[in-house]
């Protein structure tokens, strides 16, 4: 069974998935949390329009997760704000 | 579903070598007709779609061969999702041409690129002396056309770690890109768990995934019932459709109804399918808000009122219902970037969304640039099957004037283009009217609480805008949009465009004008991109 992780929890996944197809298919509703509010969001247009799927995958943040291809051991995690919080001084 | 092995291969490069004659963007029903027909027709294609695989939004399928080939067995299939769809037969039939013409060499098929520029590199003359008459077919004549490329088309595809771009040299340009649901906002629709129909549906029809177990399916229009008696057929309890408008609405549009012949059967199949599971469907009944339990972090229950005479919903009716998922959409918008970049004129249709504006043929205002499908006007597969074909035979005919002649000399030919007319007006008549029937409830906007959010991306709420409009004086969303930031986030007010004219217009007592937004870079990129040497 192919999987991915989310914040180090694996998620099987099916050959042919998103990653946001993935994440709903196992259960998780939320992975990024707003900018300014630090609001819960997840997937909502599913077609690359809206930007509100956004997620950190594999250390690099900002990516739409519903079309990026489930890949086996891809690391998915939930992403804060602008997904720079690295780079706050 | 069998198709070949060149067909799922992409090509990954900088700038293709040659120079080819159509550059379709978009193949969902509309694109994949196009590059079908003009490659038929003798040119050469390449078709540009940011999906997996062909079909767009309303042929949505997985792709035939994902990279990831671990467990096999186990992939999404397009016999799977097989069951969720309307006209396979059409579909099947367009992707074994499509296959053969990729097979030939006619057609470079690029799946998973997303277009996020064109431009005009040569500007070429006016096609407006010579014209030809063929039948009752006016071409542009072949000298006028110039035989370099016309245009270049900016393509990206990326993995998480990187993005690849192509850029692909054509003379001319179908454009197909297709709609994405209309979205009002209402208390609670930011929480995950509401997500629009279109993407219930993509999940469902793209992915297999059942996107909850307890769905309400809200906002207006036939789509609804598609979308439900798809969910119910996967397993999803459907606990209720709720369309604000009324199928009664129909009885003022007969002679739509005479000409829409299989439409209306589709839509009487999804309500049977709804009727024999139980599932009910509220027309005049709207959602009110959405609320999380406990302060949770997602979406628990859904609001919904039946509409009184004078619009607003009648909340002392309302019914306030457990779901884990609420889906919805009031319609659909036009994505017109390209169109706009490229300096086509656009028109508002007849709910005052902008489409681009095509003449008979297919043809916009700009030279070489060909539209087909939502984009001139939304109106269903069937309509984007039959301009997708006209565009892709006028444009292979205008671009190579031997073949022109050759083919438009051809009585079959002729025929066939008359019917292809013939058949575009039926249905166009068909979605006017579904427009009518099916509006946005009327003054929705005024009932909008201050706190409910408006723009996702940059969280800015209808007070806010309220507040630009009563203390700025703005009456459009432009100016909202400067002084609030609403549209200013992520997705460039592709989901909050509507919202916000509707919001900032209500407030300072004008009509709204819902003007198309040109956007030169037609999605975020990386600067890197931009900053690349062409001589590479």
């Amino acid at each position: 069974m192919s999987k991915i992780s989310f914040d180090g929890a694996p998620i099987e996944f099916r050959p042919g998935q998103s990653v946001a197809a993935a994440l709903v298919a196992g259960g998780i509703r939320s992975w990024r949390s707003t900018r300014i509010a630090g609001r819960p969001r997840g997937i909502f247009c599913g077609i690359g329009v809206c930007f509100d799927c956004l997620v950190v995958i594999d250390g690099v943040p900002n990516q739409r997760a519903c079309r990026m291809p489930a890949v086996d051991g891809m690391a998915v995690t939930t992403q804060e704000g602008t997904g720079h919080g690295d780079l706050t001084v | 579903m069998a198709t070949s092995q060149s067909e799922s291969s992409t090509v990954a490069g900088r700038v293709m070598d040659s120079v080819i004659d159509i550059a379709v963007v978009g193949a969902g029903p509309a694109g994949l007709s196009a590059a079908v027909a003009a490659a038929e027709a003798g040119a050469i294609v390449a078709l540009i779609d940011a999906e997996a695989a062909p079909g767009g939004q309303f042929w949505r399928h997985p792709a035939d061969n994902p990279g990831d080939a671990t467990s096999l067995d186990n992939t999404v299939s397009a016999a799977e999702v097989a069951p969720l769809h309307h006209g396979l037969r059409q579909y099947r039939a367009l992707r074994r041409k499509l296959a053969g013409q990729i097979a030939a060499g006619r057609v470079t098929y690029f799946a998973r690129h997303e277009v996020w520029a064109v431009e005009r590199v040569e500007r070429v003359e006016r096609l407006e002396t010579e014209r030809v008459e063929i039948g009752r077919i006016n071409l542009a004549s072949a000298e006028s056309v110039s035989s370099g490329a016309r245009f270049a088309v900016h393509a990206m595809t990326h993995t998480s770690a990187a993005q690849h771009e192509v850029t692909i040299r054509a003379r001319s340009l179908v454009l197909a890109t297709g709609a994405y649901d209309l979205q009002l906002p209402f208390p609670g629709w930011d929480l995950p768990g509401v997500m629009t129909a279109g993407g219930v549906q993509s999940l469902l029809k793209g992915h297999a995934v059942v996107a909850g177990r307890r769905v309400a399916v809200a906002g207006t229009g036939p789509f609804l019932l598609s979308v439900a008696a798809g969910l119910a057929k996967s397993g999803a309890t459907v606990v209720g459709v709720f369309d604000a408008a009324s199928p009664r609405g129909w009885l003022r549009h007969p002679f739509a109804m005479v000409s829409a012949g299989t439409k209306l059967f589709e839509g009487a199949g999804y309500a049977a399918e709804l009727a024999k599971r139980r599932i009910g469907y509220h027309s005049g009944w709207t959602v009110i808000q959405a609320d999380s339990a406990d302060g949770g972090a997602d979406v628990d229950t859904v609001t919904v009122a039946p509409i009184s005479p004078d619009g607003s919903p009648d909340s002392a009716r309302s019914r306030t219902i457990k779901i884990d998922v609420l889906a919805v959409g009031w319609g659909f918008v036009p994505q017109l970037e390209l169109a706009l970049a490229l300096g086509c004129r656009t028109k508002a249709d007849v709910s005052g969304v902008p489409i681009a504006v095509v003449d008979g043929r297919q043809r916009s205002s700009e030279p070489g640039v060909y539209i087909a499908g939502e984009i001139c006007g939304v109106g269903g597969a069937a309509l984007a099957v039959v301009e997708g074909e006209l565009a892709g035979l006028i444009a292979a005919a205008e671009v190579s004037g031997d073949r022109a002649a050759q083919h438009l000399a051809d009585h079959m030919m002729t025929r066939r283009l008359v019917h292809l007319a013939q058949r575009r007006t039926s249905l166009r008549t068909f979605a006017n009217a579904m427009a009518h029937v099916y509006p946005v409830p009327y003054g929705w906007s005024n009932r909008l609480p201050d706190e409910t959010v408006v723009c996702r991306c940059e969280e800015v709420t209808a007070g806010e805008i309220r507040d630009v409009v009563r203390r700025d004086g703005v009456s459009d969303a432009r100016s909202a949009k400067l002084l609030a930031r609403p549209g200013m986030g992520w997705c460039q007010g592709r989901v909050c465009g509507y919202a916000t004219e509707c919001l900032t217009a209500a407030e300072a007592g004008v009509t709204p004008c819902h003007r198309a937004t040109e956007r030169p870079v037609a999605l975020p990129i990386r600067m890197g991109l931009l900053d690349r040497d062409e001589s590479e």
